[in-house]
């Protein structure tokens, strides 16, 4: 585990404690989730690699997915053009989109033509170093991205922050409760109301979520 | 549509309607019509609300063809917001009906001095026109269910809330969509006070007994149509991103891009954007289901499906879904992250009359005067509604973010040429901001909206590293913007497809050249947009216009916009680059 400090806290990631939960729902909530991989949840990513090899190697999106379907990607906000020399740092924060519609979806596409209009906020490949083996990063994934890739990551499971899962949770209580059949809290079986009292705020949370019928 | 309808309002015992040939004005269509005459027939120095200024009504060039996606409607007048030529444009059914009963254009001229309201109905059998001032103060949603009692059949509507008859700066003219809902809006620059000032309150209009408007070649019309919709549905963003999210599938992303106005452009990054996404957006819609949920065309022929029905937590119609505009001026501009609330104003704002982005921001530029607190969608709401009663608040705020910030003393107010800007912060994407600047219609996303600008070598070879090819880039996506899509009632979204997939643009040009006969090609379409913003800009310079109008606020070049921490760094040398061709 790496020193990286995260929102909220004010230990280290590799300091906090973890909880493991997997929730088991009818296949049409499993969308609702896809608002936390929006949001960013985390992953322990190696180094000496660039984009390109930490979305193929690392998180095994094919090739040609990423040609053809990951139109515009994001590093720390920056719009990313080339995405073999830029490489991440820890603690960066790497978003995926499809590509976006108007002037604007234009501008911010990875090596599109209107680059040049937002040549402030484009990254500057120099800056980025590598300087650890492992790291953590934070991953969002947006759009017909997230839909696509959006179950199987919940499905393998996701690291987020406990408070980002807590708000989630309180905000769509009514829905798993209507919808979400079983869980389980670190292996241990737990029926979905008791889940939905655990204070998760202080952990760090490995989240599984599985459709129904996957289950 | 060989024919133009002239109505006089304020002709001596009443209005009264004639109809003309089209003339000199034949083979314009939408904006390039309305820009054309409004720069012909409109003195520039009239004042926007008085008899001397007119509201013209214009389907696009494909309009009421079997052409998918050509249902844009362009209305054009004198703004009473910017002072300046203006052309607004919508979906909706109204359009598709206009071409169908063989109208180029309707013109409402003069001015009633007699106070009254009226009601137009214009079906085949031609027009008629009645004063009936029990529409009075009728939201739009009343009005149209009144009028659908009134008239049988499938009738469109394009008509005014109480916004437009209190002739306010930000009203807007709603035309009604494919259910009969008065949804769509041609928004910009208050095009519907300047119906208010003429006294109409709806135009009904009937197409039963006609049909749909022939091609002179039908046979490469339909096989170039074909072309062109099986274009639009394999690409990944016409065929997929925009029918499930609909446009507000860029909030995620010009939010992680930094660019995306936060709490009257104080910041380009809103935490609570996930909130209010498209993607929470379809997936709340999908969850409460209903009729055209997540995925609904705003017209007959689209094949994008970009819009929905926004239905309350108990299946009650709302709205229809909210556009990225709408979802950013009402939630992050104001810091509400609350979809149900920013639905509730987008329902108010379409019933009064409104234009959503001038609204959101002017309430934005409230909330930084303190008159209520950024992500008090309570405050907020009560706000609108101020201005749909006509309170002496809600007047100021319907006149418009630029009017209301010098009431409240603001000096943020994000403006050009007093129109708000919509949801990109130009100190982040500053192409836009470039076009935000320059544009005729003052800040407008839209103006240089088509990105097909390369595709059609509008302009040549142009080096977009250097300023200069900057400047030329966004001359050039105005200039296509004004003719691709402005003028032939295509719809702003068709532009990646024919960006991305060259055969798919050939089928556009092909539809166009199959229509009307023609055999144009890149460099006369170039030659038409140029047209178009010449008359446009020349209209503005005789209205008073100076190249200093062409200017973002002074704050966007001090004020440095978090996260990224930059400001706009064009110059005024490089904007003024941008009309000299």
């Amino acid at each position: 585990m790496e020193n990286i400090t995260l929102s909220g806290f004010n230990k280290p990631i590799g300091e906090l404690p973890t909880q493991d939960l997997s929730i088991s729902v009818k296949s049409n909530l499993v969308p609702f989730f896809f608002q936390l991989l929006g949001q960013g949840f985390l992953v322990n990513a190696p180094t000496n690699c660039s984009i390109r090899e930490l979305i193929i190697e690392c998180l095994g999106i094919p090739d040609d997915y990423l040609e053809e379907r990951i139109q515009t990607l994001f590093l720390n906000g920056n719009v990313v053009d080339d995405l073999n020399s830029c490489n991440i740092k820890e603690g960066s924060t790497l978003a995926l989109s499809g590509a976006m519609p108007g002037l604007a979806g234009a501008v911010l596409r990875r090596g599109g033509f209107y680059a040049s209009f937002r040549r402030t906020i484009s990254l500057d490949d120099s800056q980025s170093r590598i300087d650890k083996d492992k790291h953590w990063i934070v991953l969002k994934l947006f759009n017909m991205i997230v839909k696509e890739l959006g179950p199987g990551f919940l499905e393998k499971g996701i690291w987020m922050e406990g408070e980002k899962l807590q708000k989630f949770l309180t905000r769509h209580s009514e829905e798993l409760r209507m919808h979400g059949s079983s869980g389980a809290m670190n292996g241990e079986p737990a029926d979905i109301h008791s889940l939905l009292k655990v204070d998760w705020k202080t952990h760090l949370v490995f989240l599984r979520v599985k459709p129904e019928s996957a289950a | 549509m060989d024919k133009i309808l002239r109505i006089n309002m304020g002709a001596d015992g009443g209005p009264v309607a004639k109809t003309e040939p089209i003339g000199d004005y034949a083979g314009l269509g939408g904006r390039a019509l309305t820009s054309a005459m409004v720069a012909k027939e409109v003195p520039p120095l009239c004042h926007p609300l008085g008899e001397d200024n007119k509201i013209i009504i214009a389907p696009g060039l494909l309009s009421g063809s079997a052409a998918a996606m050509s249902g844009r409607l362009s209305i054009g007048c004198k703004s009473p917001l910017t002072g300046g030529i203006k052309e607004a444009n919508a979906g909706g059914q109204p359009s598709q009906m206009i071409a169908r009963l063989g109208y180029a254009a309707i013109v409402l001229e003069g001015k009633p001095d007699n106070g009254n309201l009226y009601k137009i109905l214009i079906n085949k059998d031609g027009v008629d026109i009645k004063e009936d001032n029990s529409l009075c103060m009728l939201g739009n949603y009343d009005l149209v269910e009144k009028m659908k009692s009134e008239y049988e059949g499938k009738i469109a509507c394009i008509s005014i809330g109480q916004a437009g008859e209190m002739k306010m700066a930000s009203a807007s003219i709603a035309c009604t969509d494919m259910e009969q809902r008065p949804t769509r809006h041609a928004g910009r620059g208050g095009v519907g006070a300047v119906m208010g000032a003429k006294g109409v309150k709806v135009i009904v209009i009937d197409d039963a007994g006609t049909a749909a408007r022939t091609p002179k070649d039908p046979d490469k019309f339909k096989e170039a149509n074909k072309a062109w919709v099986a274009g639009l549905r394999k690409h990944a963003l016409t065929g997929e991103a925009l029918p499930s999210y609909g446009t507000n599938v860029l909030t995620n992303v010009i939010n992680e891009a930094g660019a995306y106005p936060t709490n009257n452009f104080s910041t380009g990054r809103f935490d609570g954007a996930g909130n209010i996404s498209g993607e929470t957006q379809a997936e709340t819609e999908n969850a409460r289901g209903g009729e055209g949920s997540a995925t609904h065309g705003c017209h007959r022929g689209c094949v994008i499906r970009c819009s929905g029905t926004f239905y309350d937590k108990d299946g009650n119609y709302v709205t229809k879904q909210p556009e990225y505009e709408t979802v950013w001026a009402h939630g992050g501009n104001c810091g509400i992250d609350d979809l149900d609330a920013i639905a509730q104003i987008d329902r108010m704002d379409d019933d009064f009359g409104v234009d959503t982005i001038e609204m959101g921001a002017t309430i934005g530029v409230a909330m930084e005067a303190g008159i209520a607190k950024f992500g008090d969608a309570q405050a907020a709401m009560d706000l609108v509604k101020e201005v749909g009663k006509g309170t002496p608040l809600g007047r100021i705020l319907g006149s418009g973010a630029g009017n209301a910030g010098k009431v409240f003393g603001v000096e943020r107010v994000p403006v050009v040429k007093n129109q708000a800007m919509p949801a990109y912060d130009p100190r982040a994407v500053q192409g836009i901001g470039v076009t935000y600047a320059t544009t005729t219609q003052g800040a407008d996303h839209t103006a240089g909206y088509a990105v097909t600008a390369n595709v059609l070598s509008v302009g040549g070879d142009v080096d977009a590293l250097k300023p200069a090819g900057q400047m030329e880039l966004a001359r050039n996506l105005q200039i296509a913007t004004a003719i691709l899509t402005d003028s032939t009632g295509m719809c702003l979204f068709i532009a990646f497809a024919i960006l991305d997939q060259p055969d798919t643009f050939g089928a556009l040009v092909d539809l166009i050249n199959a229509f009307t006969g023609q055999s144009l090609t890149g460099d006369d379409l170039t030659a038409q947009g140029k047209a178009i913003l010449k008359c446009e800009r020349d209209f503005n310079f005789r209205a008073g216009f100076t190249e200093k109008d062409d200017r973002l606020p002074e704050y966007f070049k001090k004020e440095p916009l978090p996260p990224h921490n930059v400001t706009f760094q064009v110059s005024d040398e490089d904007l003024d680059l941008v009309h000299d061709f």
